[in-house]
Parts: structure tokens; sequence; C-alpha cells
């Protein structure tokens, strides 16, 4: 099969886009459990808006990332409030996510050597 | 504002999502988006286009449907859950899940853990224990060769059929004729016991028990030497020839610190050096396991051993003082042995019919002989009572575990619903709770484990004196340790079935709807846990009743007039054979014992017997004078005891008419004898038995009552009236005395003194038994006490853990029904009224339980009828005072969440839900 320019282009796109947001979802959850709302404000307001995550694509990257066992949903219910799904990270989650924080400095560094740009 | 659930919902409707999933999934997503919302509106914006803002993140319709669908295949519920589905075979992973998953809900739960764990550990602590004797008194087979193919040779004889007394021993001559003419055994092997008095290695000069063994002995059981060796066949051969010795593996360690040297060596023992030639393996210690030697001396060296009656009938067919036991030739049956035996019986019963006549001989497995075989069943049945007793203990602590497992199923209602929608079978769920009860199980198996290893070794050291010589090995081998894990997962599966099998089919409708305080199904958890408590309070009345009987029997027991003066009284025995001492030496060193004895400041009277107070007896037939003495069948099997002037003062027992004897019954004079009330009214009865007289069978004598003796109690404080007559020692020598010693205060003060008074006469003699009478009145008494006591203990652990059971429900039930007793109140209940509503209905099920209780216990108790003193089975002081004592603690345990109930605020109760 042969994929067309715009077609390469958006999975690239989407590849890169479903790498990096794992990484930003396993490491805002790594030092205390999160509820899928707090995630996406967090990265909107961490990345000062540049990367956004719609309801529709946040819920299914936490099950994915639930099901392949990196973060653990939980239901806790506070006093007076209605209870809420709240995301830990597992101990195989930490892993994976000490993997991809290495990997991805790698690769930034690897993309900066190639365009040029000298670290600052 | 819009429906975000429905919003959501429409959008995975497709998916064929678990139910219960995807009701999670609708749920968190809608309050991302209603947060969303709201979010939008504070900004600023109108309701119209905060809803417009919100729904777009859902914008990518079908791409949500698609994601969420391949990502949320998988559960992944709040709960942390073993899930598990139907078609799932990996029965080892799922195992060691199922394990893990336990360990974490036992260790999270550790009021109940411990509660389960102590009370499991408990009951499986006390099994092990009681099977510990039991095994070492009835399982373990002696330490000999292929202990199968072994028999014992016991006399029989018609005239005391059915006496328990069946089985005799053999005597030597017809020892040696069974040896040599019956050929259905390969070898035949024989001995006697005989007391012996040490006085090298460590310690104080001591009194021992000496096998007197054929040669052949250690051959025929195949036991081998562990040091040195055992008997050569010219050992037994040249009568006093070979001074050897083979001694018990514990003698060694004890007296001579386990040195090998010893072997090769000399050892004193009756004043005589000895050879050690071999030391033996750790456990044996001869063919029977309450009566265990310490040295084997070959029979060939009878006269330089063995001392009175014993040696005077050494060769005497009638006396029956022998033991024999043979190996069945290759191909040999018992039951052939029997049949040869048998034959050889009627042919020496022809060729000596004066000694054998209607005299037989039987065999019986080694192994069974090894206990008392006379007594046999009663150890069998008090074996049996004890471990059904801990089996009780066992089964209430089951009934409470699985009461506290119910409870908590209850509340893992919701979980275990969750699960089975999840697609987890039931058998699944069922496997994951009996792994949770079989993991306790275990962990309270070890703990018990540990409890035996103590308890057994208290039990052991409070037995009584005739288990002093006891050979039991009560050690923890892999038999126990096999019995425990056995008892360990019957218990788990036992506890855990039940709750396992009721909870793994929750109802799954009422499960997952909203959390609500009113289960509409409490009820039925509830009934099963109220047949369970009643379950456990009836066990626990069986465990009472059997404790209330045994102390009721101890109590009879110790309103038994023993028919001696108990009080200020101790004994003393030794054997003057043991020194060397002929007769004539003998008396004179009684007369000098009992004189220096006499003149301690402490001592009121002071006297001898051949046979100790409650120290059991000899038995001879007597006939009164003018019946035919050659027929045995004219006489009368009777006790009888040697005494010495002033035995009568000094024990207390009155002299109901004519006279005690006095210095001038001594041999030479005219043969007398005092005879006790019982013997008087059966030989003469409605004749004055004073001037009677009578002979005893075998003897030349002719012998005059003088006077009448009060009954006592020679053996057993529940033995029924037996005729008993008493001889002069002087008259009668014997070479083994007990002094008497009446003291004018506690006994215990003049032990010391007495001790000194007689070793002074012979340093070297050992003085055995140095006791008061009410030490040993205390050991006729152990059984029972024994029963009582553990009983007792046991009873009241089964009451404390069914007083737990019954407040666990009665707290349960009160808490289920807060709203309605607030109702209730608001409808002008008083407290005395909710008090009762809740009493009457816990003692509702506590009734039920003592009712049931109480017939269990009745038909149970019909067991330990041989067992009891005094009282019937159906004695209804015990019965009567523990079903008392059972209610009381039962209503205690109910009054208190019942108080409970009354101080319900009904306003506080109706705004519950």
């Amino acid at each position: 099969m042969v994929l067309t320019y715009m077609e390469a282009t958006s999975v690239l796109d989407r590849e890169l886009k479903k790498g990096s947001a794992e990484l930003l979802l396993l490491s805002l959850v790594e030092d205390r459990p999160r509820h899928g709302y707090e995630l996406g404000k967090l990265i909107e307001q961490r990345s000062r808006g540049v990367v956004q995550f719609h309801v529709a694509s946040l819920y299914p990257l936490l099950y994915r990332l639930e099901r392949r066992g990196l973060i653990q949903g939980r239901w806790v219910e506070r006093a007076g409030q209605r209870r809420r799904r709240f995301y830990r990270i597992t101990p195989a989650g930490r892993k994976v996510l000490q993997a991809q924080r290495s990997g991805w400095r790698e690769f930034v560094a690897a993309i900066d050597r190639v365009l040029g740009v000298r670290p600052a | 504002m819009p429906d975000w659930a429905q919003a959501v919902r429409e959008r995975v409707a497709g998916l064929k999502l678990d139910p219960c999933r995807e009701a999670e999934i609708v749920e968190e997503l809608a309050q991302d988006l209603e947060q969303r919302y709201a979010e939008a509106l504070a900004r600023g914006a109108t309701q119209a286009e905060a809803a417009v803002e919100a729904l777009a993140e859902l914008r990518d319709g079908p791409a949500l449907a698609r994601e969420i669908a391949r990502a949320a295949a998988a559960p992944s519920l709040a709960l942390s859950l073993v899930p598990g589905g139907e078609g799932r075979v990996n029965v080892f992973a799922d195992s060691w899940q199922d394990l893990r998953y336990a360990a974490r809900v036992l260790a999270k739960n550790r009021g109940f853990s411990a509660a389960a764990l102590l009370s499991l550990a408990l009951g499986i602590g006390a099994n092990t224990t009681i099977f510990t004797v039991v095994k070492a008194l009835f399982l373990s087979p002696l330490p000999v060769h292929d202990v199968g193919s072994l028999v014992s040779i016991f006399t029989t004889d018609e005239r005391n059929k059915g006496q328990g007394n069946d089985l005799m021993p053999i005597s030597r001559p017809n020892y040696q004729d069974l040896r040599d003419q019956t050929d259905v055994f390969s070898s035949v092997a024989g001995f006697t016991f005989t007391p012996l008095s040490i006085t090298s290695g460590a310690g104080d000069p001591e009194e021992i028990q000496a096998c007197v063994a054929s040669g052949n002995y250690f051959e025929v059981l195949g036991v081998k030497a562990a040091y040195g060796r055992t008997f050569t066949p010219e050992e037994d051969g040249v009568p006093g020839a070979h001074q050897v010795v083979v001694i018990s593996h514990g003698l060694w360690q004890n007296r001579f610190g386990g040195d090998r040297s010893l072997v090769g060596n000399t050892i004193r023992l009756n004043g005589l050096d000895f050879t050690v030639v071999g030391i033996l393996p750790p456990r044996f210690r001869g063919v029977f396991t309450l009566f265990g030697t310490d040295v084997w001396v070959p029979q060939a060296m009878y006269q330089q051993v063995v001392s009175g009656f014993v040696r005077e009938n050494w060769d005497d067919r009638r006396t029956l003082t022998f033991f024999s036991f043979a190996r069945l030739a290759p191909g040999a049956s018992v039951e052939q042995a029997k049949a040869a035996l048998g034959a050889a019986g009627r042919q020496l019963a022809q060729a000596f019919p004066r000694d054998n006549d209607q005299r037989s001989f039987t065999a019986l497995p080694l192994a069974e002989a090894a206990l008392n075989p006379n007594r046999r069943e009663a150890f069998v049945a008090a074996g049996a009572a004890m471990m059904g007793v801990v089996a009780l203990v066992l089964l209430i602590a089951c009934g409470n575990v699985a009461n506290l497992l119910l409870a908590r199923a209850a509340g893992r209602e919701r979980e275990l619903a969750v699960r089975v929608s999840l697609g987890a079978s039931r058998y699944r769920l069922a496997r994951q709770l009996l792994t949770e009860s079989a993991l306790l199980a275990l962990l309270a198996g070890g703990l018990g484990l540990l409890f035996a290893h103590w308890s057994r070794k208290a039990l052991w050291a409070v037995r009584p004196a005739f288990l002093e010589q006891a050979a039991l090995d009560l050690s923890l081998d892999p038999g126990v340790l096999g019995f425990t894990l056995a008892i360990s997962g019957l218990t788990g599966l036992g506890f855990g079935l039940l709750p396992a099998l009721r909870a793994s089919r929750p109802s799954l409708a009422l499960a997952l709807k909203e959390r609500t305080s009113l289960r509409s199904d409490a009820n039925r958890w509830f009934s099963l846990r109220n047949a369970l408590v009643a379950g456990q309070v009836a066990l626990s009345l069986v465990a009472l009743v059997g404790a209330g009987l045994f102390l009721r029997s101890l109590h009879q027991a110790l309103q038994i007039d023993p028919g001696f003066e108990s009080r200020n009284l101790m004994l003393l025995s030794f054997n003057v054979a043991a020194q060397g001492m002929d007769a004539a030496r003998g008396q004179e060193f009684y007369r000098q014992a009992v004189e220096r004895v006499r003149e301690l400041p402490m001592v009121r009277a002071a006297s001898l017997a051949s046979t100790p107070l409650m120290g059991g007896f000899l038995s001879r037939t007597v006939f009164p004078e003018g019946v035919d003495t050659s027929d045995r069948r004219g006489g009368r099997l009777t006790n009888l005891n040697q005494v010495d002037p002033g035995f009568f003062e000094a024990s207390g027992i009155p002299v109901v008419r004519g006279r005690a004897f006095t210095e001038a019954d001594r041999e030479g004079g005219p043969m007398v004898a005092v005879v006790n009330q019982t013997m008087a009214q059966r030989v003469w009865p409605g004749t004055d038995a004073v001037g009677q007289r009578f002979r005893v069978f075998g003897e030349s004598w002719i012998i005059e009552v003088v006077g009448i003796a009060g009954d006592a109690k020679y053996e057993s404080l529940g033995e029924a009236p037996a005729s008993h007559f008493y001889l002069p020692l002087r008259q009668h020598f014997s070479p083994g005395a007990t002094l008497h010693v009446r003291t004018t205060s506690d006994p215990t003060a003049a032990l010391g003194a007495v001790r000194r008074q007689v070793q002074t006469l012979a340093p070297g003699m050992p003085l055995v038994g140095v006791q008061t009478i009410g030490t040993l009145l205390d050991q006729v008494l152990w059984a029972p006490r024994m029963a009582a006591t553990m009983l007792g203990i046991f009873g009241a652990l089964a009451l404390a853990l069914a007083a737990l059971g019954v407040h666990g429900v009665v707290s349960y039930s009160v808490a289920q029904r807060t709203q309605e007793v607030g109702i209730r109140m608001a409808l002008g209940a008083k407290a005395a009224d909710v008090l009762r509503l809740v009493m009457l209905q816990a003692l509702a099920i506590v009734g039920s339980g003592a009712l049931l209780g109480s017939l269990a216990a009745f038909v149970a108790a019909r067991g330990l009828a041989s067992l009891l003193l005094g009282i019937s089975t159906a004695d209804p002081l015990a019965f009567g005072g523990m079903v008392a004592l059972l209610l009381l603690a039962a209503g205690f345990a109910c009054y208190l969440p019942a108080r409970r109930a009354t101080s319900v605020d009904p306003l506080v109760a109706l705004r519950y839900e």
C-alpha cells in the first residue's frame, strides 16, 4: 500500500501526538492521582494552550494506558462531593515513563542536531 | 443544561460494552463535560454557548466510540479485582493470583483476621496436641523389625473369662514348652520385669526397671544396639556366669552423659558389677508402650537380680510372671498361631492337669498388645472422647469463623456482584473465597502447631504416676504434621464452603444498585448466620455439659470415703532384696526402720505393708475351712496385703471386731488373718467371721480370722467393695515393702527426716514412691480431674466463641433495624419495649441452640458412662447448671447491642436515608 503525502503526514502527526500524549499523561500522574478533567486542564495550562486534548481523545488514551497496566483508575468519594475517577501511576507505568523520558530527550536532541539548532 | 450522560450514552451505545463498564464511562465523561460547561458559564458565556462548547468535546463521535471500544475492552473497575472468565484455563496462574489477592484481603482486615486466626489456631492446636498423644498410644509402630509378623503370647483361663482380665502373662515353664513344641513360630522370646537399684553414674541411687530377658530377645525383635551389641546366646547359657547388661539410650544419656566409652565398662546394679555390652537406639524401651525399661539382663542371671515371689516361683508352672512374644514363621498368620497355641494348650493341660487345668494360650499382634490388652478398650474410649472434645472445639471455631466470613461477605456483596457482571464464573468466585479460607486455615495451622508444641509438654509433665515409666514418643513428626495440615485444609473447607457458595451467588440487580443502607435480602444473610450461631450455641453446650459432668464426677469422687484416714499420712517404699538381703536380714531391717522412724518427734504412728494404700493388690484363691481345696472353683479370688503390727493404726483403717496384729503374730506362731467387712459377709454370711478358718489355694496353711477391718478402697476410688484380707508381714515375708507414716502435722515436713532415718540404715538403698497419701489420691483422681480441666477449658473457650457469635449477629441485626427501631420509638415505644423486642429475637436463636445442644449432649454423654464416677450421664445438676451458665452468657452478649438499640434517637434514625 502506498500512502499519499497527506496521509503520511497525518499518520506521523497522529503517532507523534499519541507518543508524546502518553508521556504527558504519565508524567502528570507521577506525583499524585488526578482525574481526567484535571489532566486535560493541566496539559492545556502548562503548554500555554499549545497542546489541547478533547474529551473524545483524552479518555480513550487514559483507558488504553489503563488497559496496558501503566495507570490505574479508582473511584474516590469525598464528603459532600460526587465520586470521581482518579488515575494513579503503576510501577509498570513508572518504568515506561522513565524510558520514554530519556527516549524523548534523545529524540529531541537528535532532531535539534539535524535541524542545526543548538541546545539552549 | 443538556443531559450530559445521555449525550455520552448515545455515542457509546452501539459498542455493546459491558453494562457496568458502560455506566462508568458515561458517568466519568458526563462529569467532565458538565465541568467544562460550568467553566464556560463562569467565563461569561451564555448557556447555549457553553453547551455548544462542551458538546464540541465529543465532536469526533465515531472516533471516540472506536477508541473507547478498543481501549475499554479490558475491564478496569475501581475495585482492584481478580476478574477471570469462564474460559480461562490457566489454573496455576489463577491460583497464584487468588493467593496474592487473599493475602491482601486478610492483611487489610486485621481485626477480622486476628479473631479468626486465634480461634482456629486454638482449635487446631488442641487437635494436634491430642492427636500426638493418640498417635503415640495407638498408631506409632514399635521401633522393631517387621512388627506385623510379631505376636504376643498370653495365657487364658476359663475360670476368669470376662472379668476384665482375659489375657494373662505366662509361666516360664509353659513359655519354654511353647517355644520348643510349636512350629508356627520361627522364634520365641520370654522376659520378666524386676526393679534394680543402680548406684553408678550421676545422681542418687535410683530404682530402675529391668527386663530379665531370654538371650534371643533382641534377635526376635530385630533390634540392634546403637553402640556395642546385644546379647549372645552363650550369655543366656550358664546361670550366673555372664554379668552383662544392655541399657536404654535414655539411661545412658541421663546417668552417664552419653559417654560412648561406657560400652565394655561396668556399672553397679543391686551391688553387683555388670559389664555394659550395648546401648540401644533412642526410641526402644521394650515392647510395652506404657511401661518402658532401662536395663536388660540375660535371664541366666535371674538368681542375682530377681527377688521374692518371682524368684521363688521361677520354675513354677502356675505362676504367671513371664511375658512372651514370638515371630511368626514365614507364611504363618496370627489365626494359625492362635490355633497352634490352642492345640499346645490342650496338650499342656493334659500333661500338667494340676497346673494347667482350664488354661490355654492365645496370640495377639505385638503392636496391639503393646497397650495393656485387657484395658485397651478403655484406652480407646478415652482417646476417642478426647478426640471428640477437641473436634467439637474446632467445629465451634469453624462456626465462628464462618459467621465472621458471612458477615464480611455481606459487606463485599457489591464487589462480588461487579465481578460476576464482568463475567467471572460462580466457580471462579467461590474458588477465590475458598482460597482466602484456605490461607486463613493454613496460617492457623502453623500457629496451632506452635500451640501444640508447648501444650503437649505441659500435658506430659502432669501425667500420673502410672505413666511414669511410659515410653511414649510425643514428637511432632511428619505424621503429626500431616494430620495438622489435613485438618487445617478440612477446616478451611469447612468454614469457607458455605459462605463461599452463598456469596458467589449475589443478587446482581440489588447489589449493583446505588448503595442503600437497607438491604432487602439482609434477612437471608441474617437467617443463615442465625442458624450458624444456634449451631455454635449447641456445640458449646455439648462441651460445657461434658465439663459439668466431669466436674460433678470429680466432686463425687472427692466425697468418696477411701476407708482410711487420708490426712497426715506419707508413704515410702523400698526393696530389701535389691540390697541382697534374705528374708531374715530383711525382717530385721524392717524392724529397725520402723523403730527409727517412730522415734521422730513428728511421727505419731508408723508401720509396713507389702502393698501401699491405693497401690493395687495381689490376689489368691481362698477356701473357707471344710471346702475341697483341690478344685479351684470352690474358692474365691480374694485380694490380700501383708502388713506389720500397727498398720491399722498408722493407716487409719478401723478394726471393727476382734483384734489387729500384734508382735506375737510372728513366724512359727499360729497363722492368723484380719479380713475386711465385705469378705466377712461374703465368705461367712450370717455368722461371726472372727474365729473362722480358711485356706489359700496351693498352700498348706490354715489361717484363723482374728479380726475384721473396715472396707477401704484398694486401687481406685470408683471401685465396688471387694473382699480383702491381711496377713502378718512377719509370717509372710515380702522383699518389697512400703512404710506408712502418720504424722502429727503436715507430712511433707516430715518427708526429709523419715528418708534420712531409713537411709542411715542402708545408705545405698533407693527409696521410691516417697509421697504423701494426698499426692497419691491426686494421682488416682488424675483422669477425672484432667478430663474436667480440659473440658472446662475447652467449654469456656466454646462459650466465649459462641457468645461472640451471638453478639455479632445481634449487633448486625440492631444496625440493620435502626430505622425500624426509630419509627417504633417515634410511635411511642419505650426503651424497655425495644429492649424486649431485640432480646426476645436473640434469645429465640440462643434458645433453639440450647435445646439442640441439650439433646446432643444427652446422647453424647452416654459414651462417657464408663468414665464417670457416682453420677448418671443425665445428671440434672450438670445439665441445668450449664444451660443456666450458657443462657446467662448469651443473655449478656445480647444485652449489650440490645441496649444500644434503645438509645437510638428517632430523629436521627429517620433522617438516615
